[in-house]
């Protein structure tokens, strides 16, 4: 199993343009831990330090308790996958597998059962002796994953590594990915900046914005509670509708206030919850409910455009002013113009400081309703 | 209408007959005179007009490479391109991947300074070399040139190296480095993909130390003397010996067309690298 893992307030500049403001990271050992993030962000400066390419200005890195920060690469026992592939050119898929094993001195006899062992794992058993110029994307990247692991390296670094195959590939090539790291079980940092990939792959999954890691747990938690406005933002598959609110106090109990709305404040986190403080209230256009009968009360909505968005589709509504979208099925038959009534699913609201961005708490029912109408 | 159209577009396609053509006089004839020349008699060369059909003999070439001894500056000409461009290549390629690759401070300016050894006249660094070379006693030998010829010739084989290195993913590097590889191994597995550049820029080497005259007379004499320097030995008090040297200017371009027939498909590659493109 792989060493742990520990980047300690790890910054870095590129001339005047500041990078990394002091990232830290934890990852236990044989884990999978996704880092996502917008691009530029800095997650692939992340990995090419810690792989030992890039020097940190300050901070420290330590795989295994050691501290590795000025250690060369080599000395680093890790392997690297990138986006581009990056084999070594003009050359057999044998010789790419090879490559990393003479470079470590192994027995000859021994660089030669490795690499059948491996080409028979990942299915190019076939494809020894072409050169890899002349391999499709997916076995381009199946022989840089194998050559990444073929010398069973502590640390796996993979850099967006499937970007660039189609959709339906991308997904047997995780599915590799998880059965390799089961059987060689490397502490694994998958880079990428979809989410939904991240999310899959990862058994934590750690976000960086703004310099630094913002939030790290497993997908779920991450999903759905955010601790950031952006993060919610970055992690949401269909659009986050933000409405502008107040914080208040109701006979006591924490509260928000939107227009003449007031909800309850299910509080969350140690930001700032002084009453009169403006927040934000996100909501995913996932958790906005829409029926079309006159069942639950709710708010009464006009749909104002009405667009399929994949699997679903994303309707827009007007209400009290503003505008709502949703993400509903097909079968709700909805177009431009027609009236629904429309709820939002119970603690899927979040609430958040308008100016840190930090999470203050879940939304939670309306005041003054019965079993908070309108808060499904 | 017609006739206009047709009469339009002779006049557009019109112009570039007789430019084409004079352009074409320009860069052939005088080769065309060079080869005529070296088979000609003394009489038929210094005949006015020009004489058109003439008896063509070989004298000229027995007479520079059998009785004047002039094969010995053939030889030097090519131990001197081929050894310079060896040392350009050997001392540049390490440069020109580490310029590539690795990030310094004042990169910009260090290529800068580089390529501007290739801005001063020759005379302005012939004759300090002359005198520097005088106190080491490396005036008049092969080797004395090679490094001459091999400084000069480094900055344009760096820069054009450092070009074919760029366009080599960073990510193979960074692969090869984690792999366990130094910097050197890692160059030395890019070198691969970089070979129509380093054919190209080392021709371009040999051709430069093959045609460079001002160098080889300062530096050389009767020992080391290249082909180009023999030909200056061909105007006498007594006269100019056109038809040597015009046999020794054949003899001198007949390697250079050879090379550049051989490399011409490593050139189109190069050239398809976008390093050369315009």
């Amino acid at each position: 199993m792989g060493p742990d893992l520990e980047l300690r307030g790890i910054t870095k500049s590129f001339d005047a343009t500041c990078v990394l403001k002091g990232a830290d990271l934890n990852i236990v050992g044989g884990e999978i831990t996704s880092l996502v993030g917008p691009s530029g962000c800095g997650k692939s400066t992340i990995l090419r330090i810690i792989a030992g390419l890039e020097t940190a200005d300050s901070g420290d890195i330590l795989i295994a308790g050691q501290d590795c920060t000025s250690s060369s690469p080599a000395a680093r026992n890790v392997g690297m996958a990138f986006q581009d592939n990056a084999l070594y050119p003009h050359r057999s898929v044998r010789r790419n597998l090879e490559l990393p094993l003479r470079a470590r001195k192994y027995a000859r006899e021994k660089i030669g059962a490795m690499v059948t062992d491996m080409a028979e794992l990942l299915k190019i058993d076939q494809l020894l002796d072409r050169s890899v110029d002349h391999l499709s994307g997916g076995e381009r990247q199946r022989v840089s994953l194998g050559r990444a692991l073929i010398r069973q390296p502590g640390l796996l670094l993979l850099d967006e590594p499937f970007s660039s195959v189609d959709a339906h590939l991308r997904r047997q090539l995780r599915h590799l990915v998880c059965e390799l790291h089961q059987r060689f079980a490397p502490t694994t940092l998958y880079v990428t900046h979809d989410v939904v990939e991240a999310m899959t792959i990862g058994g934590t999954l750690a976000v960086l914005y703004g310099g630094r890691v913002q939030q790290v747990g497993p997908p779920k938690q991450v999903y759905q509670r955010p601790a950031t406005l952006f993060i919610a933002e970055f992690t949401a598959i269909t659009p986050v509708n933000q409405l502008e609110g107040v914080l208040t106090d109701k006979d006591g109990c924490a509260s928000v206030q939107w227009q003449d709305e007031l909800f309850r404040l299910y509080p969350e986190g140690d930001g700032d919850r002084t009453v009169g403080r403006s927040v934000k209230i996100a909501i995913r256009a996932e958790d906005v409910l829409l029926e079309r009968d006159d069942e639950v009360c709710g708010w009464e909505a006009q749909v104002t455009r009405a667009v399929p968005e994949g699997a679903m589709m994303l309707v827009s509504l007007s209400l009290k002013g503003q505008t709502l979208d949703a993400a509903v099925p097909y079968d709700l038959g909805l177009t431009g113009g027609s009236r629904c009534n429309i709820s939002l699913r119970s603690g899927a609201g979040g609430v958040y400081d308008a100016q840190t961005g930090l999470r203050l708490g879940s939304l939670g029912g309306r005041h003054g309703t019965r079993r908070g109408a309108g808060i499904r | 209408m017609r006739i206009r159209n047709l009469l339009l577009r002779a006049w557009r396609v019109g112009w570039r007959v007789p430019v084409g053509c004079a352009l074409v006089f320009v860069c052939v004839v005088p080769y065309v005179w060079l080869w005529a020349s070296a088979f000609k008699y003394r009489v038929d060369m210094l005949a006015s007009p020009p004489v058109l059909l003439f008896r063509p003999h070989l004298g000229n070439f027995v007479e520079v490479f059998w009785e004047r001894r002039f094969d010995s500056n053939l030889t030097n000409s090519l131990i001197v391109a081929l050894c310079s461009a060896a040392l350009a290549a050997v001392v540049g390629l390490p440069a020109a991947y580490g310029l590539s690759r690795i990030q310094l401070r004042h990169k910009r300016q260090v290529l800068f300074l580089i390529l501007s050894t290739r801005m001063a006249p020759p005379i302005a660094l012939a004759l300090p070399l002359y005198v520097i070379y005088r106190e080491f006693g490396c005036l008049d030998t092969r080797a004395g040139l090679v490094l001459a010829h091999a400084a000069f010739s480094v900055s344009l084989f760096i820069w054009l190296m450092k070009g074919f290195f760029d366009g080599i993913p960073r990510s193979i590097d960074d692969v090869a480095l984690t792999d366990g590889f130094s910097h050197l191994r890692t160059m030395l597995l890019l070198l691969r993909s970089v070979v129509p550049g380093l054919v190209v820029s080392c021709l371009f080497c040999a051709l430069f130390s093959w045609n460079e005259f001002l160098l080889a007379m300062v530096l050389t004499g009767r020992e080391a003397g290249t082909l180009p320097v023999s030909i200056l030995g061909l105007v006498t008090p007594r006269g100019t010996y056109w038809g040597q040297v015009a046999a020794i200017a054949l003899v001198a371009t007949v390697p250079v067309v050879l090379l550049a027939a051989i490399a011409r498909g490593y050139l189109v590659r190069a050239m398809t690298s976008g390093v050369l493109k315009a």
